[in-house]
């Protein structure tokens, strides 16, 4: 299946595509935490990880299609 | 004393008579500073019902006992009044190097009172303090301003001052310092223009004496050491990109405001959000005193019709002169931003303004003739032109300058001003955004994202991520963020900073580094929960005033766009901000009645009776 990559900030260096939005092929079923993992993403780096605009938790099955966006904590607004 | 200089600097331009008094040590304890003073000595002093641009309304300046320290981020103040805009108390926080140049000068606050009979300016060099007449910089831009009290007292004076704007009363001017920072806020700097005092210069050489110098480095290197571990690797992304890197958090989510909050994403975000503003604008990070982020941002547009020279924009700015205008032309809204800045103009109430207009114009509310142009969705110049009219009150520009809510009256719907109590929102969408829904409507100064800002937990990740959808969960949440901002702004520290890395790492904050560095500065001994006790007494003493000034629960609330029209599109679809089921709790668990007054028993445990 094929899933939507967009990174930001620090964690553009493990997205495949840098900037901008990458479609990805992962097997079917691939978990966020797996796909983070599969990223090459160190489980030291923070990351918040939205899946269609919502969070979502490690262990939920990614569907086909499914847009994530990847981006650091951030101190302020 | 220790921390606090003890002093403080009261300024009647009435009679052009400046008089220094002690900081009573009883008043220092209970209240800590910066927005603690100004609540405190409002209430004492101001008349809740006193014409905003009158002679009785006052303007309390105060830095908090970190200020002026090698606390990180020790470089706030805050400037408390009565808001021209909203009819009620305001407080406006800001930054840079003149709150600690204030505070090295030996003055913890300034009390500016009466109307001074002839523009003046005010000159502190250290324990003197004089008013110096100032018609000849009258009209002047804010930049023009500094460099002309600078060249006139000190080239190393630290300026705070109004640029035309605040002149002319615009409703929502600000007192701009060390040129590019704002206490922007409801209207600070009108409040001063009505005053006739067009800034303060200050030289301080002083240092601020330290209690115990030894617990307060220790405290120091701590916490600053947290904040090293974190970054070691990675930059912090606020100084990589500014605030603006924001719009990442608020596009993704569905809560980035976009036409006048009619949509919750904006198409053309990624052309003004934080790392295209790196690539395209940025000259370099600048921080404020004593601050290890720099979010602070140097730009340059270097060509084409809006081409300048100046700071910003922050991430509110690019809200409320981009994405809430429609305007996806980043050089156009920087072109605004600088000129908000050098006419002395809040930019989230700009925006506000004009993204209102355009929905009047749009709707055929509005005509033409009377805005002057065409009021177009996503035009850049007319953005700009708006922008210079309303800071000088020109043609259509007057209009502006009363406020989106006076504007939206005046053509017959005021529901299309984005406001809480007549403030304009700032670029959060509360129906993808619950707490932010109950934070805009339960601020003391109206629409406010920084007076409890659930953006960090329910968007950003800090200090743990919350859901934004959820609402049962947010009244006792947004209590506890709000009393703890309220201990930020009195301890003179930057929210940025704190709410990271001066509390516990866990959603209920407790302000536990806070304590210790305020315990080393001034040797009083706080407990945490002392603290945040007088965090609570400082959010329920603005209440009192806010009552007072004939406010009530009715006026907790948000326009019917919030809680009534469904979000159209994206991840926060068909909801609406579910305020009602929140507003009940949130009052139980302030200790507050039904009708949204304290009771007896919550003030008599802050010692407000
Ligand atoms: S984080 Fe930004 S606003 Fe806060 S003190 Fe530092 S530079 Fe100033």
């Amino acid at each position: 299946m094929e899933v939507w990559i967009q990174a930001f900030a620090n964690l553009k260096a493990y997205a495949p595509g840098g900037a901008g939005e990458t479609l990805l092929s992962v097997p079917e079923g691939t978990t966020l935490q797996e796909l983070l993992e599969r990223l090459g993403i160190p489980p030291t780096v923070e990351v918040v990880a939205l899946v269609n605009g919502k969070r979502a938790a490690a262990q939920t099955p990614l569907a086909s299609g499914d847009r994530l966006t990847l981006f650091p904590p951030m101190e302020g607004g | 004393m220790y921390g606090w200089c003890g002093k403080i600097l009261r300024v009647d331009l009435t009679h052009g008579r400046i008089t220094p008094e002690a900081l009573d040590p009883g008043t220092a304890r209970d209240w800590i500073g910066g927005r603690g003073f100004g609540i405190h000595f409002l209430r004492k002093e101001v008349p809740p019902g006193c014409d905003p641009f009158g002679p009785q309304n006052k303007v309390v300046m105060a830095t908090g006992p970190l200020t002026g320290t090698a606390a990180p981020t020790g470089a706030r103040y805050v400037v408390t009044t009565r808001s021209p805009l909203t009819g009620a108390i305001t407080c406006s926080n800001s930054g840079g190097y003149f709150p600690a140049e204030l505070k090295k000068s030996g003055w913890d606050a300034l009390i500016v009172e009466g109307v001074s009979p002839e523009p003046v300016y005010l000159w502190i060099d250290g324990e003197r303090a004089e008013l110096r007449p100032a018609a000849h910089l009258w009209g002047k831009t804010t930049h023009e301003t500094d460099d002309l009290l600078r060249a006139e007292t000190h080239a190393e004076a630290r300026t705070a001052v109004i640029g035309p704007a605040g002149e002319r009363r615009v409703r929502f001017a600000a007192i701009m310092n060390d040129r590019d920072r704002a206490a922007g806020r409801a209207g600070v700097g009108a409040v001063l223009g009505a005053k006739n005092l067009k800034g303060i210069a200050v030289r301080g050489e002083g240092e601020v004496a330290l209690a115990d110098p030894a617990a307060f480095k220790a405290a120091n290197a701590k916490y600053r050491g947290r904040f090293k571990e974190k970054t070691r690797d990675n930059p912090p992304p606020l100084r990589l990109h500014g605030t603006a890197i924001t719009v990442v958090g608020t596009q993704s989510h569905g809560v980035f405001p976009t036409r006048n909050f009619r949509e919750g994403q904006f198409e053309g975000w990624e052309a003004i959000y934080g790392e295209t503003l790196s690539r395209r604008f940025l000259v370099r990070p600048k921080a404020c005193f004593s601050c290890p982020i720099a979010c602070g941002r140097v730009t340059r547009v270097p060509e084409g019709p809006f081409q300048g020279e100046g700071e910003g924009p922050e991430y509110e700015t690019v809200y409320a002169l981009g994405s809430n205008c429609g305007v996806d032309d980043l050089a156009a809204l920087t072109r605004a931003n600088y000129l908000c800045n050098e006419l002395g103009l809040d930019t989230i109430s700009m925006g506000g303004a004009i993204a209102c207009a355009m929905e009047l114009f749009e709707r055929g509310l509005l005509p033409e003739a009377e805005a002057g142009m065409p009021l177009r969705w996503g035009d850049g110049a007319a953005l700009v032109e708006l922008t210079r009219r309303t800071g000088l009150r020109e043609g259509f520009g007057d209009r502006l300058a009363e406020g989106s809510l006076r504007l939206a009256a005046r053509y017959g719907a005021p529901e299309l001003a984005m406001v809480a109590k007549g403030l304009d929102f700032a670029g959060y969408d509360p129906r993808g955004e619950q707490g932010m829904g109950l934070a805009y409507a339960t601020s003391p100064i109206g629409g406010s994202h920084m007076r409890g800002d659930p953006a960090y937990f329910e968007l950003l990740g800090v200090p743990v991520a919350a859901d934004p959808h959820s609402w049962e969960d947010k009244p006792p949440l947004i209590a506890k963020w709000q009393d703890v901002f309220c201990v930020i702004d009195a301890a003179g520290l930057c929210v940025f900073f704190s709410v990271r890395y001066l509390v516990e790492p866990d959603l209920w904050i407790r302000p536990v580094g806070i304590t210790e560095l305020l315990n080393g500065a001034t040797g009083a001994g706080y407990s945490p929960e002392e603290v945040e006790r007088i965090g609570e007494r400082i959010f329920n003493a603005e209440r009192l005033y806010l009552l007072a000034s004939g406010f009530s629960a009715k006026d907790d609330t948000l326009p019917p766009r919030i809680l009534r029209e469904p979000m159209p599109s994206g991840p926060a679809k068909g909801m609406v901000c579910r305020l009602e089921e929140m507003l009940g709790p949130y009052y139980r668990v302030r200790g507050w009645s039904p009708e949204g007054v304290p009771t007896r028993e919550t003030l008599a445990s802050l010692g407000l009776l």
